[in-house]
Order: C-alpha cells, then sequence, then structure tokens
C-alpha cells in the first residue's frame, strides 16, 4: 500500500465504523482521486466529526434507517435458563472446591475460561451493511457476504429434526457452532432465540441468525428478489422440540463435567497384614509390599506443616479436588502415589529403596495406622 | 480545492446530488465533477458523502452492486417525486420572484 493511501485510510478511520463498512472504500476512492488539499482535510474532519455526532444521536435516540440495519440477539426462555443454571455450577463448583487448596485455582480457571470464552463467541447483534451480515461478536465479527445468497427464510421444524451440535453451544449464551440435521446438513448457528431463528444460505454455507426482528432483517438484505425470501410456518413450535436432542446433549454433559468434577468416592479401604498394605481405590488401587517400605520412616505428614510433600501435579490417575488416587508430583518435586479425599495429614509410607516411589495415604486416623503398619512390620 | 457552496436552496449539496442523479446513476466521483459543471458549486468528499449518506437513510437514493470500489447510486422513485416537487417549487419561487423585480 502507498504511504498516500495509508494516509487516507489513516483519516478515514475518523469516521465512525458503522459509516466506514457502508461507505468507506468508495470514499477512500474517492480520496485517492482528489487533490488532497488543507481545506480538503479539513472538509473530511468535518464530515467525520457530524458522521460521529450522527452515530451518538442514533445510539441515544434509535430509530432511524441505519440503526434500522442493526439487530438485537434476545435471548429466549430456555437459553435463558440454561445460561442461569450453567453459570451457576461453573460459578460454585470452583467455591465448593476452595478447600482443596491449589487444586481450586485450575478449577475457577477452567470455569472462568468456558464461561468467559461462552460469552466471547456468541452472537451479540446482526447488522447488514456494506452488502454484508455481520454477526457481532465480543472476539470479532462473523461476515456472510450476501450477494451471493441463494436463499433466506424462517427456520421450521422439519429443519431441526434431528439436529445434533458437532461444535460450540448448546444453551450457554445462546445456540452457536456447528450443527447438523438432516435437513440442512452442516450448519453455522449464531442463534438466541430459537423461535426466531432464520436461515440464510449461499452456495457454500447455511448460516442460522435469530435477529429480534425479522420482517426488518429481511428488508435490510439488499438486491433481494421475492423467490429468495420464503416463510415457513410452524417455526416456533417445531424448534423449541427438536432441540432437545441437542440439549439433552449439552445437560448430559455438562453433568459428567460437573459429576468429574465433584466426585469422591470417599477414604480407601485397607488391607494391613504382615507382609502388605492393600489399599483399596475405586480408580488406582495397589499393594504395598512391606519389603518395600523404611519402616523406621513411617510417619504422618501434615500438609500444613510440612509442604514440601503437598501434592501439586497429577501425573497419572485420578484427581478432582475432592478425590486424588494414583501418581502425583509434591511441592519438592517428588515422585509420590497419593491416595486422599483432600485432607491434610495423610499416612507417609517412604520407600526402602532410594528410587521408590513414597505412598501418601489418607486415613480416618493416620496415627494409629501408622502405628500399626509399624508395629506388623518392624522386626521383620 | 473544495470551494464552499453558494449560500441559498440551489446549492444545498442534497438537492444538487438529487439533481445530478436525475440523468442517471453515478458513482461519487463523477457526481463531485457534474454538480461542479452543472451548477458551479465544488463540494468537497466529506460534504458529498455526508449529503449521500443522507440521502441513503432518506431512501431517496440506493447504492447499485458494481465490481469496482465505487458503487454508483440512483435515484429512487421517492427521491425523483422529492426532487421533482422540490424543483417545481423552486421554479415558482423563482419565477415570481423575477416577476416582481422586474415590475419593482
Amino acid at each position: 500500500m502507498k504511504l498516500r493511501e495509508l494516509g487516507i485510510r489513516l483519516l478515514v478511520r475518523f469516521y465512525p465504523a458503522a459509516w466506514r463498512r457502508e461507505f468507506g472504500e468508495e470514499f477512500v476512492d474517492l480520496l485517492l482521486r482528489s487533490p488532497l488539499s488543507v481545506p480538503v482535510l479539513a472538509n473530511v474532519l468535518v464530515g467525520a466529526f457530524g458522521e460521529r455526532v450522527m452515530n451518538l444521536f442514533r445510539r441515544i435516540v434509535g430509530g432511524d434507517e441505519m440503526a434500522d440495519r442493526t439487530f438485537n440477539a434476545r435471548y429466549d426462555r430456555m437459553a435463558k435458563i440454561g445460561t442461569g443454571i450453567a453459570v451457576a455450577v461453573l460459578v460454585a463448583v470452583p467455591l465448593m472446591a476452595m478447600r482443596a487448596g491449589t487444586v481450586a485455582a485450575f478449577v475457577a480457571l477452567v470455569s472462568a475460561a468456558v464461561i468467559g470464552l461462552g460469552f466471547a463467541y456468541s452472537p451479540r447483534g446482526y447488522e447488514i451493511s456494506g452488502g454484508a451480515l455481520r454477526v457481532k461478536r465480543l472476539v470479532g465479527d462473523v461476515v456472510f457476504p450476501l450477494n451471493t445468497l441463494r436463499f433466506v427464510r424462517d427456520a421450521n421444524a422439519a429443519d431441526f429434526w434431528g439436529c445434533v451440535r458437532l461444535w460450540g453451544s448448546g444453551g450457554l449464551f445462546g445456540y452457536y457452532g456447528l450443527f447438523w440435521s438432516k435437513a440442512l446438513g452442516r450448519s453455522r448457528w449464531y442463534v438466541t432465540d430459537r423461535s426466531k431463528a432464520m436461515i440464510l444460505a449461499d452456495g457454500d454455507r447455511v448460516i442460522l441468525v435469530s435477529p429480534d426482528d425479522r420482517e426488518a432483517f429481511v428488508a435490510a438484505i439488499p438486491h433481494r428478489d421475492s423467490a429468495m425470501t420464503a416463510t415457513a410456518s410452524g417455526s416456533a413450535s417445531g424448534v423449541a422440540g427438536s432441540l432437545v436432542v441437542g440439549l439433552a446433549i449439552g445437560g448430559v454433559t455438562l453433568g459428567l463435567v460437573a459429576s468429574a468434577m465433584l466426585y469422591s468416592p470417599g477414604r480407601p479401604p485397607v488391607d494391613l497384614t504382615r507382609d502388605s498394605l492393600v489399599i483399596h481405590s475405586r480408580f488406582y488401587g495397589m499393594t504395598v509390599l512391606a519389603s518395600s517400605v523404611d519402616v523406621s520412616g513411617v510417619r504422618v505428614v501434615d500438609l500444613q506443616t510440612d509442604p514440601d510433600w503437598k501434592p501439586v501435579l497429577r501425573t497419572g490417575g485420578f484427581g478432582n479436588p475432592f478425590y486424588r488416587a494414583g501418581n502425583f508430583r509434591t511441592a519438592s518435586g517428588r515422585a509420590v502415589k497419593l491416595f486422599t479425599t483432600g485432607t491434610q495429614r495423610l499416612l507417609l509410607l517412604p520407600p526402602s529403596r532410594e528410587d521408590g516411589t513414597p505412598v501418601l495415604l489418607d486415613a480416618a486416623d493416620p496415627d494409629q495406622l501408622a502405628a500399626r503398619v509399624r508395629a506388623e512390620w518392624s522386626g521383620r | 480545492m473544495a470551494r464552499k457552496p453558494k449560500a441559498g436552496p440551489a446549492s444545498d449539496p442534497e438537492m444538487l446530488i438529487l439533481a445530478s442523479l436525475a440523468s442517471g446513476p453515478k458513482h461519487g466521483y463523477a457526481v463531485m465533477g457534474d454538480v461542479e459543471a452543472f451548477s458551479g458549486v465544488t463540494m468537497g468528499p466529506g460534504t458529498l458523502y455526508t449529503a449521500i449518506t443522507r440521502l441513503v437513510e432518506k431512501k431517496l437514493i440506493v447504492p447499485k452492486a458494481s465490481p469496482g470500489r465505487q458503487r454508483p447510486y440512483q435515484l429512487t422513485r421517492t427521491g425523483a417525486r422529492l426532487l421533482g416537487t422540490q424543483l417545481n417549487d423552486m421554479q415558482r419561487v423563482a419565477a415570481a420572484g423575477l416577476e416582481r423585480l422586474r415590475t419593482a
């Protein structure tokens, strides 16, 4: 790009973004053909200021033609309820996990990421300008050119029959992502209200949107002809029923994630014999041979006063804020076999060999179990 | 260089653009040259596109699809009707005013 064009494009940026989308390219072209004297520059800046003022006026008052090209994306009742439940769960889980220390931070981070990404990628509204439909999102608009539009119509029950969500959200901040149905094939959804879903298709893509005013939305599409638009009946009631499958999958997935994060089978039962300690962990059972343990080092460690033993990283096995079983790394970097429900005091079974792995075990009374182990295995 | 339009209804940018488009669709640059040719008014680019923006919003003109960067604009039926009415009014006022000047 030449310096002159670069300067002109910077100058045009004084105009509001919506105006630039509609008139920007041709205005740049006009300025490229015009001599750029001081009065011309002043004239452009005055024009930009005027458009900025008009833009502000439109936002405050609304109701003119420019504003009519922007359409709201309002949530339907199911999206509101689904979003409320999902956010409540995602906020509650890290709060419940607070007692699990460092793990809580990870859970909170995951929850925040799910909520943040869900909101950022959700459609915030629609705008028709510059011959294209823009789906407004926090992370960037999705642009759908309208000059190759084949048809636009209301969605109906048949369109959603057997609908499956391949990727995206099925209720959290709307219904968006990649979906599949027999009638539509693969389609991209940017929907927040299923009863107002509209289908737009060109040669390659099928997308769904849900502008708050469908009639005005269709009217704002440039160069449309009557054959391009069609209204299907029964969309409002049909969409709700056919989306149950997608919502159910989303609900089950959310339920499974919540279960995995909250599940705890409790302290693992143990069987102590003269030769071994069998740990009956549901996910990661093991047998500790007496010969592999340095009995003189068997003791109870308190993770608060002895933070070096604090498990900080799972390298194998199962772990959530309420139950951890498997291979972990401690704060000091040591590998351990860990079985805990999240308590601070754990029985330590140190290895007899230098290359062995210590075992940290949660017990109802760790002091008593330590005494039993020492009594059982001493003098072997 | 952009010259300040002469005062009066005959130099109103929106009216000048409508009058220019009365002979057929034109893009912005062509409108600018045409207006200057038939009225002697040189509109700056900012003035021109402010007026075009308002006219599009009022649905008095519409952009046509174009492969190039410059989109031609054409009068809508409403725009043509409004232009006709305004010009007739102006003509009537002009005729009355001129007549009175002659007889004063």
